[in-house]
């Protein structure tokens, strides 16, 4: 009666242990140790590993049976990477259990299935004397695809952090580059402001005016001629001769403080440019001339070799 | 393109010699106004009817009279008053009992000068008829249509302070003066010389020292005037500011201007600165032509916002920024 009461209590307490992965259980020959072999998690990934435990428990203390014979399962399609094992002694319902676990680490082989094969274990009762035989169930596994590793992307991470940097080293050496330009053009145009305006609108007149083209056009140099000296003059005087007719500059040059003799000479290139510009006669080359002299003698520069068709033939 | 510039300034040169017998004899008459009397010949010459303004007293209808005294040609004065009939304008039918029929009674706009006094007095209908007269140069009367006589031109008058019981003349009738100027005070000096002239016994005349057939050829030259394509742009450049201002640099000018000026501003400135050139005796258009005639071509053509009237900001001032702002060429 004693006996059966205990085998009831173990099974109600072995029913109340949740065992989510896969499992199997036997009992012993006596009734008296109660093994249960299980693999969690039941699908392992290739690249993964997987935990068996075997587990045997008995009511009693826990040197009550001895355990003659534990050999390692035999496992296929797997490789035992590594072994544990732990004993317990627990008081469940004011009874004693005793327990002891054997814990296998299997890593997969290959994709498919994979099984661990029941184990014999020898046990003898300490108070009888008497010998015990016990097998354990077999276990299969299911081997799925590798998972992808933590550190798989690793590679991906260092290439995208060698591009950013590149890039940011890119735009960097650029934007130093960049602004050394603009140093150097400010350095630049600084220089060029300090060239006098006389200077600066006698290389303008050389380059609107070559006197050396025997077939100039000598009304629209006439236009740009006057076109020099109107900038020149409202960057001098600061006045808004751009906008002025001849006579209104006139004006404008006198009230700003000019010399008359300025004056004078800004009205004969501008009124002959005038006629050029608008009369629609053809203006003498020698009138050209003439003009381009008085400018130049305004910007006190001899800007440009004198040439032209006579000059050209006399050359010739 | 070979213009013969000299034969254009020979011809200017010697159709150009009444212009001092002109100026002179309304010089007896009328003390300093140079600027009027200038414009008033433009618009002979030009062909083209303006528009004066000017407050009481600064003998606009005096230069007008004068004027016609020195051309020799027909001259009629019509007050315009609130109950004026354009009948008494263009003219009417008139039943004759004695034969039965109707004859035509023509108007005093036939005539060589017509100065139209006081013209925003009148209503729009009568207006529009002396208009109408202005553009068509010819008047319907019943059936029939009668040519105006050559030369004709229309100087009217108004007056900027009295609005009260006025018709102002809309812009599109307005559009139609060639030229708009604002007659003002005259210095001291002019002032004086006006009290000491006009409080003689025997006031002075002007008498006829031009025909009207000098006017028409004078006219032919005007047209002869050469124009060069970089002024003709320069027109385009300053109409064209008045309607898109920010194009030109004016942004500050966006928001004053309601509407620009319109294509007549750009036939009228070629025109009135081909008259100016002529009287220099100047056989082709300066830019000096230009900006001595735009104001008084463009003044009553750009037509400004309520926020410019609120920022007391006048369609003068519009012009004159752009003026000085379209670069010369």
């Amino acid at each position: 009666m004693r006996i059966i009461r205990i085998a009831a209590a173990i099974a109600i307490f072995f029913s109340s242990l949740g065992i989510s992965s896969l499992q199997a259980q036997a009992q012993g020959e006596d009734e008296g140790i109660r093994v249960s072999a299980s693999a969690q998690p039941n699908e392992v990934p290739l690249n993964r590993t997987a935990v068996v435990t075997i587990r045997l428990e008995w009511a009693g203390d826990l040197d009550r049976y001895e355990i003659t014979r534990f050999d390692n399962p035999l496992v296929e399609n797997l490789n035992i990477i590594e072994t544990a094992s732990a004993n317990q002694v627990q008081v469940v319902g004011g009874m004693q259990v005793a327990r002891q676990e054997y814990q296998y680490t299997v890593k997969p082989d290959g994709l498919g299935m994979a099984y661990v094969d029941g184990i014999i274990i020898r046990y003898a009762d300490r108070e009888t004397g008497k010998e015990y035989r016990l097998a354990s169930s077999r276990l299969e596994l299911k081997v799925i695809d590798p998972l992808p590793e933590p550190g798989s992307y690793l590679w991906l991470v260092i290439l995208l952090s060698i591009l950013l940097s590149s890039l940011i080293a890119i735009y960097l050496v650029r934007r130093i580059r960049a602004r050394r330009a603009e140093a150097e053009r400010l350095a630049r145009s600084q220089a060029a402001s300090e060239v006098s305006l006389e200077q600066k609108y006698g290389e303008r007149l050389r380059e609107e005016i070559d006197l050396r083209q025997p077939d100039l056009d000598v009304n629209a140099a006439f236009g740009r001629l006057a076109g020099v000296l109107r900038r020149y003059l409202a960057a001098k005087y600061s006045l808004p001769l751009i906008s002025a007719t001849t006579s209104e500059v006139r004006g404008l040059m006198a009230e700003a403080g000019a010399e008359e003799r300025v004056i004078a000479d800004t009205l004969a290139v501008l009124e002959s440019a005038d006629i050029a510009k608008f009369s629609g006669a053809a203006q003498m080359r020698s009138e050209l001339e003439r003009a381009y002299t008085i400018l130049e003698g305004m910007l006190g520069t001899d800007t440009a070799p004198r040439g032209g068709a006579e000059s050209a033939k006399r050359d010739d | 393109m070979n213009i013969d510039i000299q034969a254009i300034q020979a011809k200017i040169e010697r159709e150009s010699a009444f212009v001092e017998k002109i100026t002179a004899e309304v010089g007896k008459v009328i003390v300093g106004q140079n600027y009027m009397i200038e414009r008033l010949l433009i618009g002979l010459l030009a062909d083209g009817h303006i528009l004066l303004e000017g407050v009481p007293g600064l003998a606009k209808t005096m230069t007008v009279k004068a004027l016609s005294a020195a051309i020799k040609t027909q001259f009629q004065r019509i007050q315009f008053t609130p109950d004026l009939l354009p009948a008494d304008i263009v003219g009417t039918m008139i039943y004759d009992q004695k034969n039965g029929s109707f004859s035509t009674k023509k108007g005093p706009i036939f005539s060589n000068l017509v100065l139209a006094d006081e013209i925003n007095r009148s209503p729009a209908k009568v207006q529009s008829a002396l208009l109408e007269a202005m553009q068509e140069r010819q008047v319907t009367i019943g059936d029939t249509t009668f040519p105006l006589p050559a030369p004709f031109l229309v100087l009217a008058t108004q007056n900027p302070i009295e609005q009260e019981g006025t018709y102002p003349l809309p812009e599109a009738q307005v559009d139609r003066f060639m030229l708009k100027l604002s007659v003002g005070y005259p210095d001291r000096n002019e002032e004086l010389e006006i009290m000491r002239r006009m409080t003689r016994v025997d006031l002075p005349q002007a008498s006829a020292v031009v025909s009207p057939q000098e006017i028409i050829n004078a006219r032919r030259a005007v047209h002869e005037v050469y124009i060069d394509p970089k002024i003709e742009n320069y027109i385009v450049d300053i109409v064209f500011a008045t309607r898109k201002p920010k194009e030109y640099g004016l942004d500050e000018l966006a928001d004053l201007i309601a509407y620009g000026a319109s294509p007549r501003a750009s036939i009228y400135l070629s025109m009135a600165s081909k008259a100016h050139a002529f009287l220099s005796r100047r056989g082709y258009v300066t830019p000096e032509d230009i900006r001595s005639i735009a104001m008084d071509v463009l003044r009553h053509r750009v037509i400004i916002t309520y926020e410019a009237e609120a920022e007391e900001i006048s369609a003068e001032d519009v012009v004159r920024k752009i003026i000085n702002k379209v670069e010369v060429p």
